[in-house]
């Protein structure tokens, strides 16, 4: 045996080395010892059972190369056929299912085997072990039929198991390998041919609940592999929903919902009655009533399953808000039944009798239901419970319900509003959500937009500001609503002065909403009389500006409404118009003459022209190889300014102006910068003079990574004119450095990288080369072969006058682009009371910020601290910290930890947000890069990062320790 | 005929009154009376008891007490819907032979908490707002710690400076027990409880009786609930007059109390000493009950699955209704006995038999698949020794016993006619029988007798009659079916041989 094992080794080496000798560069690490060689002997000279799971556990952190796991494979079977300790054979059986994962490895070749040792095994555990095993070779193998089959009779076999593990695991192997379909052929033999959903569902009353638990998840894996379950399953799990054990109700609940998905328009009977419903009524009524079951892990299960049961019928899902009241038993009504009347019956509650809520006719004993069998108040109990995860299931199920159902979204609505006081936040954020989801279905009554407005007086800002955006898409039926509304705003606005732009944008939108119902308010809200002039309002109180967006957008569609405007009025929306345009439409005020500045893109009716603006102002600057380059400079200095101003008016067009003029100037600098005088000596100076030049160079470098990676929306084609562009500003560089250093070996070193840059450029952007004509690079490329060999004087020579010719590319405009941008609320920076705190230890400082149009803002948005030393941190937030108000906008809440030496005085530190961006994460992107083919000296992953909010001042006093 | 007898002794029929004695297994167990001071309670042997967190107030339980295999569950007074500061009562299914549930609120089924609570933080915030006092007459426990968290949330929400009070003395006692049994109050507090004690209040402060004359709104808690004497009615008096401040009574008012006088309308009140006190202040209602209603009576009991159910604490006419309803939708017998009328349920009680390893796992591997719930034939010996019983192997019993095996056998003797001799009957007999009984062992010995199993046949010559054979059968009382089986068989004749 030994010999025989020695010879094995002996293979394994040989094995190894043989492909070395062909194909030697690569494979020169693989020549130590073989992992199975080493393990081989590791477990020979385990003496006992615990060195020997010693060994064994050691080997299982290192990964294991494709092409030796067969090896390892042997060696370990030689073992465990050895092995009398369960718990080793235990880790062996385990170390073989996770080698048979092991990419590039096909594992049929250890199937057989793994079934031998099944059958001779003893220990329950170990045995389970094994099917897990078979499990990991059976799924990495899914066309294999034959295996397939052999596997699902192996697993078919040990089921009568009476250990609950292994049946357990065979179940698991069913449902993740039983065939699907039926075969047709009826050979005798195919035993795996059998009905595995008949098998899987004989276990549905195991003994064992963990077994019964296991038989519904393989049920369940079926489904998901696309096997149609039979109706019949439906009737087994229903009877499983009164089971003692919560997870195997919680999975109970799935398979219903799955079949009820299945089979939604089948007719099953009611019980104890001759009456039929559909199966998803049924089933339905079903997950009703597991929202009030005793376990919260099912409750929360069966309340998501509702919000994706829209087929049910619209009898069935209005009951799920019904809960029917009475005291003595007599009737009464619900405080949302009560509000309505009221309301209805022109009322204003009045709530102070007492017995306002007494309960008037009697109920009959016989017809009140206390178990409801049906769907009956469900979402009431949901709402209503102990655990808030499960409310917040409520929540989003009544969310899905009602976005498909609108008669459900009107009557669920009073309930939503219930939940805006529920004592959890999150709740609170979540319903909040859910109503604005549902608000295009929705008109709000006065009494209830009345508690919805309760809640502005917040002290959560993410409560407040989701409360603003509810309010941007809310119906209001009444002018006394919007009144209403726009005083809790103001009140807002006072309480929270943070609140302003929030507000404002509110308003914006509630005034384009109802300009029929704020019409009528016009003179109250400006406090205008017919006779006397009252005095003019001061245009920097956040509260009439907010009164003043509200009625400019309501004008908006509202011709008749400027006629109640008094002057001051109009001049303050030209004041408006031009300072706050993102909140201001253009108005058409008759008989008044606009005021014209001499840039006026501002008064613009619509947006078409402005667009068309930006469209012209580029259209002139990519004419410019014909202007001298005085001209083209002052021209692109105009466009730029143009651009700027243009993206300030225009919200909508801010990212694509603000990308233009950032390319824009890029050019502007590479113009200036080959404008030096500098050049025009012939012989080169090694003068540090060039300081222009080089910065220059810089700059352009700063700017493209700004517009590759500070911009979301930016496509394929602008990317490759941005590289371009980089390309440009690294032969300004090259050409500046050899102009000012002396000497030529640096110059050799960066010419080499340069020329590899160019190489790099044209492998990455090769479909994109025929855009590129007359452009640098492809003047470049023409002139590559006699480039390559030539000295470095020679190559900068050629890069210059290239340089010099080349023509101005065409920057296309992308659909959408939006420019990255943060805003740190807090800390304001504003406080003249430094934070005290001990040299040495931290002290923790509350950021929170606004982000917008960030991708994945949990890797990219770092916080930068600057200290006045120089030194500067960065602190990368947790990803916990983001949330996602909205689309397009995160919210950065964060601690960071300062700390430093001791300081005689209070100082200022800065803080700013970061984005870091890493020029790999786009590249990787390109096919051809596979299998690292590219030469690694190219410096392809750039990482660095990108200030986008404006640093804020923190004032800051470490003291020194006391001793 | 073991069983469990309840006899309510104040709490029949009847609110207000306690105490139910139970026997149980032998135990009498009394239950809702309340500890004698220094006396200690003896807790028997074998008597389990369990408690469940049952709402209603801090520190509130149910109670599971369990003899052998019988238990009874009481209640006591239990909340279903969770509130601010406590979750709601939960129990497992403990499937109890009796549960004792209070039934309060029988007939009614309430609305949901959170319109109520809205409705008494809307009252509060538009009063102060206006610069009005609040006055809220509580107890010490339980509602005003609710209300407290209500409204302390509710400040620190929406930011409010308006201070709050409590009158001191028992609530502020109380309070200090809360805050060190937060493990007993509700989800929120809970978790919270890390970063603060949601009972250290921030805004409500000890109440002294100079502040009652202050200027500017505040809200005050103060005992006793029904504004009938104490600190409660001295703050009533002082603000009744100002139509800016507002009374809120969060419960129920007895009938002669200032408090149920001011609810049902009464505005000018006559207090001692002919005063006259004329009641301009807006006076409130808003019920804050913590007990369970018909809906979460009717849970309860179908997440305990008990046998019976038996209602105190409660009006007979609406206990009716409930009985009703239980025995009509759950299907589960229902009791509501008076005061001093005895309740006997009958009970079949398990009793626990042991059972060696040994023996089960070999009748198990006797089946094919062990089914669950279903019965199944074990054979074994039930030895009763020292009042307990277990089951064991015929082998170990004996063993066990000291005794020796006796052999039990049936003989029984087969007249057959055959003129043959005797050993070629047996082997007609033996072929005979190996081609019907194939899956059992038949064999031909030696010295003429032919076996199946452990059964054996041997055949005779009777002197008198040279033309019958006689077959002896016999077996042991084990194969006492095959044994039957055979000679019927047997009676029936060989079939006619080949000769």
């Amino acid at each position: 045996m030994a010999a025989h094992l020695k010879k094995r080794v002996y293979e394994e080496f040989t094995k190894v080395v043989q492909p070395q000798e062909e194909i030697a560069t690569k494979k020169l690490r693989l020549t130590k010892p073989s992992k199975s060689a080493a393990l081989h002997i590791d477990l020979c000279k385990a003496t006992s059972p615990a060195d020997a799971l010693q060994y064994l556990l050691q080997f299982a952190r290192k990964p294991v190369e494709a092409e030796s796991v067969e090896g390892v494979v042997r060696i370990l079977l030689e073992h465990y056929y050895k092995e009398n300790d369960p718990s080793v054979r235990l880790k062996i059986a385990s170390l073989l299912g996770l080698l048979s994962k092991t990419a590039g490895f096909s594992p049929d070749c250890i199937m057989d085997d793994a079934i031998n040792i099944l059958q001779n095994e003893k220990s329950h555990q170990v045995l389970a072990q094994l099917l897990d095993t078979l499990l990991a070779i059976g799924t990495k193998l899914p066309e294999n039929q034959a295996i397939q089959m052999r596997l699902v009779d192996v697993a078919c076999k040990h089921l009568t198991d009476t250990s609950h593990g292994v049946r357990n695991k065979c179940l698991q192997l069913l449902g993740n390998l039983g065939s699907l379909e039926k075969s047709v052929t009826k050979d005798a033999e195919s035993l795996a041919a059998r009905d595995v959903q008949k098998i899987i569902g004989d276990y549905f009353s195991d003994q064992d609940p963990r077994v019964r638990t296991a038989a519904i998840k393989a049920m369940l894996q079926l489904h998901e592999r696309g096997l149609k379950l039979h109706q019949t399953i439906y009737n087994q799990a229903c009877k499983l929903l009164s089971d003692d054990y919560e997870q195997v109700r919680s999975a109970a609940v799935q398979l219903i919902w799955v079949v009820s998905q299945l089979y939604p328009e089948s007719i099953v009977p009611i019980p104890s009655s001759n009456e039929e419903i559909r199966l998803v009524d049924d089933a339905f009524g079903k997950i009703c009533h597991m929202v009030s079951d005793g376990s919260w892990v099912v409750r929360v299960q069966a309340a998501k399953l509702l919000g994706s049961m829209e087929q049910v019928s619209s009898h069935f899902l209005e009951q799920t808000l019904d809960k029917k009241l009475m005291s003595d038993l007599r009737r009464k009504r619900t405080a949302h039944e009560r509000a309505k009347e009221l309301y209805s019956s022109g009322e204003f509650s009045s709530g102070r009798k007492w017995g306002d809520d007494a309960p008037k006719e009697e109920v009959d004993t016989g017809a009140v239901n206390l178990i409801e069998s049906g769907a009956c108040g469900a979402f009431v109990h949901g709402l209503e419970d102990e655990m808030y995860e499960v409310r917040i299931a409520a929540v989003e199920a009544l969310c899905m319900l009602a976005q498909s159902s609108p008669s459900f979204a009107e009557k669920c609505l009073d309930f939503l509003v219930d939940m805006f006081n529920d004592e959890i936040e999150e709740v609170r954020l979540q319903s909040i959500h859910t109503m604005r989801k549902i608000s295009n279905n929705i008109t709000l009554r006065e009494d209830q937009l009345d508690t919805v407005l309760a809640v502005l007086e917040d002290s959560s800002r993410d409560i407040r500001e989701a409360l603003h955006e509810l309010l941007c898409c809310t119906n209001v039926s009444t002018k006394e609503g919007i009144h209403l509304a726009l005083v809790e705003l103001l009140k807002n606005l006072t309480k929270y002065p943070t609140d302003r732009d929030s507000i404002w944008k509110c308003l914006k939108f509630l005034g384009s909403r109802h300009p029929t119902l704020v019409l009528p308010l016009v003179p109250e809200l400006l406090s205008t009389h017919p006779f006397f002039d009252t005095a003019e309002p001061d245009m920097d109180d956040p509260a009439y500006i907010a009164v003043l967006v509200l009625i400019f957008n309501a004008a908006k569609t509202c011709p008749t409404m400027p006629a109640l405007f008094s002057d001051h009025t109009f001049r303050h929306y030209a004041y408006l118009r031009d300072s706050l345009s993102h909140l201001v439409p253009a108005l058409r005020l008759p008989g008044r003459k606009l005021v014209s500045s001499a840039v006026s893109p501002s008064i613009i009716p619509q947006e078409d022209p402005s667009q068309q603006f930006l469209q012209q102002s580029l259209e002139r600057v990519y004419s410019l190889q014909h202007l001298d380059p005085q001209g083209a400079q002052e021209l692109l200095e105009f466009t730029i300014r143009d651009l700027q101003r243009l993206g300030e008016l225009q919200s909508e067009l801010a990212g694509v102006a603000d990308f233009s003029a950032t390319y824009l100037r890029c050019q502007l600098l590479l113009i200036k910068a080959l404008q030096e005088k500098l050049w025009n000596i012939a012989a080169p100076l090694y003068l540090k003079q060039s300081d222009l030049a080089s910065a220059a160079a810089k700059q352009i470098m700063e700017e493209t990574y700004k517009m590759e990676f500070m911009y979301s929306g930016v496509e394929n084609k602008q990317v490759v004119i941005i590289h371009h562009m980089r390309l440009q500003a690294k032969a300004l560089q090259l050409i500046v450095t050899a102009r000012t250093t002396r000497g030529l070996d640096p110059l050799f070193g960066m010419c080499e990288k340069f020329l590899q840059e160019v190489d790099f450029f044209q492998r990455y952007f090769i479909a994109d080369l025929p855009h590129l004509q007359d452009s640098f690079v492809d003047k470049l490329l023409d002139l590559m072969p006699r480039l390559m060999t030539s000295k470095p004087a020679e190559v900068v020579k050629i890069l210059q006058t290239m340089l010099r010719q080349s023509a101005f590319l065409h920057l296309p405009l992308p659909e959408q682009i939006h420019k990255a941008s943060a805003t740190i609320i807090e800390p304001a920076g504003e406080s003249d009371n430094p934070l005290r705190f001990t040299s040495g230890l931290v002290v923790a400082l509350d950021v929170d910020a606004t982000l917008e149009h960030v991708q994945d803002p949990q890797n990219t948005v770092k916080v930068q601290v600057l200290y006045p030393d120089g030194q500067a941190q960065m602190i990368h937030p947790k990803p916990a910290d983001f949330r996602n108000p909205g689309p397009g906008r995160h919210r950065l809440i964060t601690q960071i930890y300062l700390s430093h030496t001791a300081w005689t005085e209070a100082c200022q530190v800065e803080v700013r947000l970061l984005l870091a961006y890493n020029s790999s994460a786009r590249i990787a992107k390109c096919p051809w890069m596979e299998g690292g083919e590219m030469s690694p000296q190219v410096e392809t992953s750039i990482e660095g990062t990108i200030p986008f909010s404006k640093p804020v001042k923190v004032y800051i006093m470490p003291k020194p320790a006391r001793r | 005929m073991p069983e469990i007898r309840v006899t309510p002794l104040g709490a029949g029929q009847d609110v207000g009154r306690s105490c139910i004695l139970v026997s149980i297994a032998g135990k009498n167990v009394m239950l809702d009376c309340g500890m004698h001071m220094g006396f200690n309670d003896d807790v028997d042997d074998e008597l389990e008891i369990k408690a469940y967190y049952a709402g209603h107030v801090l520190g509130a339980a149910m109670f599971q007490i369990k003899v052998g295999s019988e238990s009874v569950v009481y209640t006591g007074d239990y909340n279903m819907t969770p509130d601010r500061h406590l979750g709601a009562a939960w129990i497992d299914k403990c499937r109890p032979n009796l549960l004792i549930t209070e039934s309060t609120y029988a007939t009614t089924i309430r609305d949901s908490k959170r319109c109520r609570e809205r409705d008494f933080l809307k009252k509060v915030h538009e009063t102060v707002e206006r610069g009005g006092k609040v006055l809220i007459p509580v107890f010490a426990l339980g509602r005003a710690q609710e209300l407290c968290i209500l409204l302390e949330t509710f400040w620190e929400r929406m930011n409010l400076k308006v201070p709050i009070y409590f009158s001191t003395g028992l609530t502020e006692k109380a309070n200090h027990y809360y805050k060190l049994f937060i493990p007993w109050t509700n989800q929120k507090i809970r978790k919270t409880f890390v970063q603060r004690n949601m009972f250290e209040f921030k805004h409500i402060k000890a109440f002294d009786r100079a502040f009652a004359d202050n200027p500017g709104p505040m809200v005050v808690f103060a005992t006793p609930g029904m504004l009938h004497a104490g600190q409660s009615l001295q703050i009533f008096r002082k603000w009744a007059g100002n139509e800016k401040n507002m009374v809120i009574m969060p419960g129920y008012c007895v009938q002669g109390t200032v408090g149920h006088k001011i609810l049902s309308g009464q505005r000018k009140l006559e207090m001692e000493g002919r005063q006259v006190l004329e009641v301009k202040m807006q006076v409130e209602y808003m019920s804050f009950s913590a007990h369970a209603d018909a809906k979460g009576i009717m849970q309860l009991v179908g997440q305990a699955e008990p046998e019976s159910v038996l209602l105190v604490h409660g009006e007979a006419k609406k206990m009716e209704f409930l009985k009703q309803k239980i025995e009509q939708e759950l299907r589960v017998s229902c009791y509501m006995p008076a005061n001093g009328e005895t309740v006997t349920l009958p009970t079949s009680p398990s009793i626990p038999v042991g059972i060696s390893l040994g023996l089960l796992k070999r009748e198990m591997a006797q089946g094919l698949l062990p089914e669950a719930k279903k019965p199944r034939l074990l054979h074994g010996t039930l030895i009763m020794k020292d009042s307990n019983f277990r089951l064991v192997s015929s082998e170990q019993a004996l063993k066990e016993l000291g005794l020796a095996e006796h052999q039990l056998r049936f003989t029984c003797r087969v007249h057959l006619h055959d003129t043959r001799k005797e050993q070629e009957t047996a082997l007609r007999v033996y072929s005979h029988l190996k081609s019907i009984l194939k899956d059992h062992c038949v064999q031909h010995l030696p010295d003429g007798s032919v076996t199946v199993e452990s059964i054996l046949i041997q055949a005779a010559a009777p002197s008198e009659d040279p033309g019958t054979k006689v077959l002896l059968v016999s077996w042991t009382y084990q194969d006492e079916e095959l044994g039957s089986f055979l000679t019927s068989l047997l009676k029936k004749g060989l079939p006619q041989a080949p000769s």
